[in-house]
């Protein structure tokens, strides 16, 4: 029995990329902090850095297509080792999901509702999310497009509305910072959001056509990676200095705009699309944590799974970190060196599979 | 402890599907014994009888015996359901026929007649007659308006169509008043339905399936598609869904939808409603299929998605920039409807900063001295407001629009100039009512929308409404009408079928019906058939 | 302890709202998971609701990331 009888087109895939990244809006500032006004180039870099890892992961999900990223790593390592692994894989998922969903209660708490108990929200967000991922990946991915369409047309239109109130000064002078930390900030880009896209390996199984997920997974990402740019861009150029002491620029970015004096105030919708975006990754991971442990386990359904792991989650944000302060530090200098060999770890996954094929073939011939 | 709770449920089970079991059975049993395995003996007088002993005394029940042939040897009856049929046919066409035209042959002829098969195939002027020889199917038959023709020494009887009741004719639907094409409605007669659908597609495709549901109304129902093109398991799935329905009686559509909808507990219908025939023709040629049920000029059609509550059959019979426009304010006036007052709540109580600074003087002037919260007025106001609609609806015609209008204003009035709510309150319930009737189809869901909303932006302010809206969007994505996603062609999104969502393409562009609905046949029309000047001719020689 | 009382009630509710369906399809590996990953989330709340210190996993992380690996980027 199949435990997801859901099939997503790879459009879908794109969508929810995109989606994911620009959900990664709230941890630009990790890298900014380090790299001042130059985060756009770290951006840049950090984009094309990821795109080769990337498609690595997706000639990965092709050599095994129908299958997710536990059931590959119980094939290519075998059975207790392989188990190890994908215990690993899905406590990094658990710890990932809880974090991004603390940052974003911090948000939330920060700017909109100061005399909220976090633990309100969190529940509050979480519950949606577990509905979403009891509808199945389907439901998540039919989310997808409308919300990005929504967050998108938030992106352009308030870059449009701020272009009077830009200082392209800002950016000046270009490059002006020791190497080590434009690779730290480069780093901190490529681990704390585009690398995890790693997670899209437990999705990907599910797109209906094998040979196009390389193609959504290159565009997903470099979508994704342009709204970033874009927003970074937008941020600097407003802000200027400012914007890497803020915790969230573009909340800060977005009250200049006053369109004849009457559309003034339009946080609001930065709000929207955060909470939005927000939704969508969190659901992606909630969801990629319960499958990977319903598929560990071999289990028949996940959906028993949702409830527990739900409240699990909401302790775990609570008890991790008393502050966005200590989040924050994590995030610049441990974070970032602690996951990368998690997300590199496909790819080593794909060189043995090649090996063996290879020497499978060599093999074969000699005989 | 679960397991007594388990146990405990299945017995429960066992129970009911017990007394379902006995209930058939009575049913079935009563049924056998009485009439269905009994066929027609030889002798008129016993058919008669044991017809009548079914029939009771049926006061509108006629049994006219009668006697034909040459010298009036062969005696016979004719029964029918006074009111359910055509008396002139009658009359006409059976009687007379029997009785006037007989008298003139020869005696060897005379005999012949007796043979059932003779007289319905040389003597009655009807259409359509059939034979039966179960007195279960002539009972059932006499009460759907045919008549019984009987004759002495022959075991099978004549079913002969001969149905005629007083019906309304085909109006002006009330429901879905246009300005710009066909005024006509389907009526309460399945049959001037279906007629009302053939006229419109001529097409040896189009294909009526009849069925019988509900043990004692026995209401006719039509199942209405195109064949080649209406998905073939979305009509295999129809008519397993209505075959399963074993209830006692069927009396409108809704019955039907209840019954076969995807989403019983859904405030979303999955199922669309349509009380013209020309939206009805337009959904089944777009690959849909129809139910028409008897007795109800609301006929159903399915899949249905969301943005179908947001398309008219007027959209395509005007200018496509009009209608376009159409459509987007239709959109805008839907989130309207849903979202201002829990809008109103949401900056008024929790982010007041976030209304530019001349407005809040306003907002806080009129909600200056109100005793009540913004959640409390909101709320009483909407509850006022469907108060006041249900009346004018129930009100007798001309004394319902007097007392909603009046009603309204005054109670909006005088509660604003007593203090008792802030004037924008009025405005804001005023504007959402007026908005909620631009989407009929979505007006019941929208009222539950809203005040859902409501509570959530009284509770949490704007995160609340996003809250809210984004359950909205999982419970819709999670959706499906007989298998077609109820969010589509959004989400899943098929670029090709934006062509009739936010605007709609002018109709020589319309060249594919829905991905979504139709798996064959998708291609409605030529590729181009776009209005072109003629080629100038090229020698022009009369001109010189 | 009225927090504890209700927070029982709503694990209870969880309960009767999942465990039958799993008992009723005689899903019995499920159930298992559900009910140990269900009293895992259980103590985990008791804990933060009672103000226990509990390690957080990133503390953990930092530990070994800074002080047994010397890797962190702060140090460099």
């Amino acid at each position: 029995m199949k435990i997801e009888k859901g099939v997503i087109s790879s459009s879908q895939l794109t969508f929810m990329i995109i989606g994911f990244l620009q959900a990664s809006n709230l941890l630009l500032v990790f890298s900014s902090r380090i790299v001042n006004h130059d985060s756009w180039l770290a951006i840049l870099v950090g984009l094309v850095i990821s795109i080769p890892i990337a498609l690595s992961y997706a000639a990965l999900a092709k050599e095994f297509s129908g299958k997710t990223l536990i059931q590959i790593s119980d094939i290519i390592y075998g059975a207790y080792l392989g188990k190890m692994i994908s215990v690993s894989y899905i406590l990094i998922f658990l710890l990932t999901f809880s974090i991004d969903l603390r940052l974003f209660s911090d948000f939330l708490i920060t700017y909109i509702m100061p005399e909220t108990p976090i633990w309100a929200i969190l529940t509050l967000l979480t519950f949606l999310s577990a509905w979403a991922v009891r509808g199945g990946i389907e439901v998540i991915a039919r989310c997808s497009f409308i919300i990005i369409a929504m967050a998108s047309i938030i992106i352009l239109s308030t870059f449009v509305f701020l272009l009077s109130d830009m200082e392209f000064s800002n950016f000046l002078p270009v490059f002006d910072l020791p190497l080590k930390d434009f690779i730290q900030g480069t780093h901190i880009n490529v681990s704390l959001y585009y690398l995890e896209i790693i997670i899209f390996l437990m999705i990907m199984a599910f797109v209906n056509k094998t040979e196009q997920v390389r193609g959504s997974m290159l565009w997903g990402l470099i979508l994704g990676g342009v709204s970033l740019l874009i927003l970074e861009v937008r941020n600097v150029a407003v802000l200027g200095i400012v914007s890497n002491i803020l915790t969230s620029p573009s909340f800060n970015a977005v009250r200049y705009i006053s369109v004849a004096e009457v559309f003034t105030r339009l946080e609001m919708f930065v709000v929207i699309m955060l909470i939005t975006t927000v939704f969508l990754k969190v659901s992606i991971m909630y969801y990629a944590t319960v499958l990977g442990l319903a598929q560990t386990l071999h289990l028949r359904s996940y959906l028993p799974l949702v409830t527990p792991i739900g409240i699990i989650t909401i302790s775990l944000c609570i008890i991790s970190g008393d502050s966005s302060m200590e989040l924050l530090h994590g995030g610049m200098y441990i974070w970032p060196v602690f996951i990368l060999p998690i997300q590199l770890f496909p790819v080593l996954s794909l060189f043995i599979v090649k090996l063996r094929k290879k020497s499978k073939k060599l093999g074969a011939n000699e005989e | 402890m679960f397991n007594f709770l388990s146990k405990k449920l299945r017995s429960w089970q066992q129970q009911n599907q017990n007394i379902n079991k006995e209930n058939k059975e009575n049913d079935n049993s009563k049924k056998t014994k009485e009439n269905s395995q009994a066929k027609l003996s030889s002798n008129l007088k016993e058919n008669l009888d044991s017809i009548k002993a079914i029939l009771g005394v049926c006061e509108d029940l006629i049994i006219r015996e009668f006697a034909f042939g040459n010298k009036g040897q062969i005696s016979a009856a004719i029964i029918f359901i006074d009111g359910m049929v055509d008396r002139t046919l009658i009359n006409d066409n059976i009687i007379k026929p029997l009785m006037y035209d007989n008298r003139f042959i020869c005696e060897e002829e005379s005999l012949e007649i007796k043979n059932i098969d003779i007289i319905k195939g040389t003597i009655l002027y009807v259409g359509e007659i059939e034979k039966s020889t179960t007195i279960n199917d002539l009972v059932e038959s006499c009460l759907s308006g045919d008549t019984i023709l009987l004759i002495e020494k022959a075991k099978e009887a004549l079913v002969i169509s001969s149905r005629g009741w007083e019906t309304r004719g085909v109006v002006d639907p009330e429901t879905e008043t246009i300005v710009r094409g066909p005024r006509e409605g389907f009526t309460e007669n399945l049959r001037t339905n279906t007629t009302l659908l053939r006229r419109k597609i001529k097409s040896p495709d189009f294909m009526l399936e009849a069925m019988k549901i509900g043990r004692k109304t026995n209401t006719a129902i039509s199942i209405a598609y195109l064949k080649g093109v209406a998905n073939p398991e979305v009509i295999e799935e129809a008519k397993r869904r209505l075959k399963r329905i074993d209830t006692d009686g069927i009396l409108e559509s809704g019955y039907i939808e209840g019954f076969i909808e995807d989403a019983p507990l859904s405030i979303f219908s999955t199922i669309g409603n349509s009380e013209k025939p020309d939206t009805v023709a337009g959904k089944i040629l777009e690959g849909r299929v129809a139910v028409l049920v008897d007795g109800t000029p609301f006929v159903l059609t399915f899949p249905m998605v969301f943005i179908e509550g947001f398309q008219s059959a007027e959209d395509y019979y005007s200018r496509p920039y009009y209608a376009s426009l159409v459509r987007v304010i239709r959109f805008i006036a839907f989130a309207i409807s849903i979202l201002a007052p829990s809008s109103y709540v949401a900056a008024t109580t929790f982010h007041q900063e976030l209304i530019p600074t001349p407005l809040l003087f306003t907002v806080a002037a009129s909600s200056e001295g109100t005793p009540f919260p913004a959640v409390v007025e909101v709320l009483a106001m909407g509850v006022i407001f469907e108060i006041l609609r249900e009346a004018g609806i129930r009100l007798p015609r001309p004394v319902g629009q007097a007392i909603s209008i009046v009603g309204a204003l005054v109670i909006g009035e005088s509660a604003v100039s007593a203090g008792l709510i802030g004037g924008i309150v009025v405005i804001v319930i005023a504007l959402t009512a007026v908005a909620s009737f631009v989407v009929p189809a979505q007006t019941d869901s929208g009222a539950i929308l809203r005040v859902i909303l409501v509570i959530l932006a009284g509770s949490m302010g704007g995160v609340g409404i996003m809250v809210g809206l984004i359950g909205i969007l999982i419970h819709l994505a999670s959706l499906r009408s007989f298998g077609t996603p109820y969010l589509s062609p959004l989400a899943p999104l098929s670029p090709f079928d934006l062509k009739d969502v936010f605007f709609r393409v002018p109709i020589w562009a319309m060249l594919t019906r829905p991905k979504s609905i139709v798996r064959q046949n998708i291609q409605r029309q030529k590729f181009i058939l776009k209005p072109t000047p003629p080629p100038e001719k090229k020698d022009k020689g009369g001109s010189k | 302890m009225k927090m504890i009382i209700l927070l029982a009630m709503v694990f209870l509710i969880i309960l009767i709202i999942e465990a039958p369906k799993l008992i009723v399809n005689k899903y019995w590996k499920e159930l298992i998971v559900f009910l140990s990953l269900l009293s895992l989330a259980f103590i985990l709340t008791v804990l933060v609701i009672l103000g226990v210190d509990i390690p957080s996993p990133l503390e953990g992380i930092e530990y070994l990331i800074d002080d047994i690996l010397d890797l962190s980027w702060e140090r460099k």
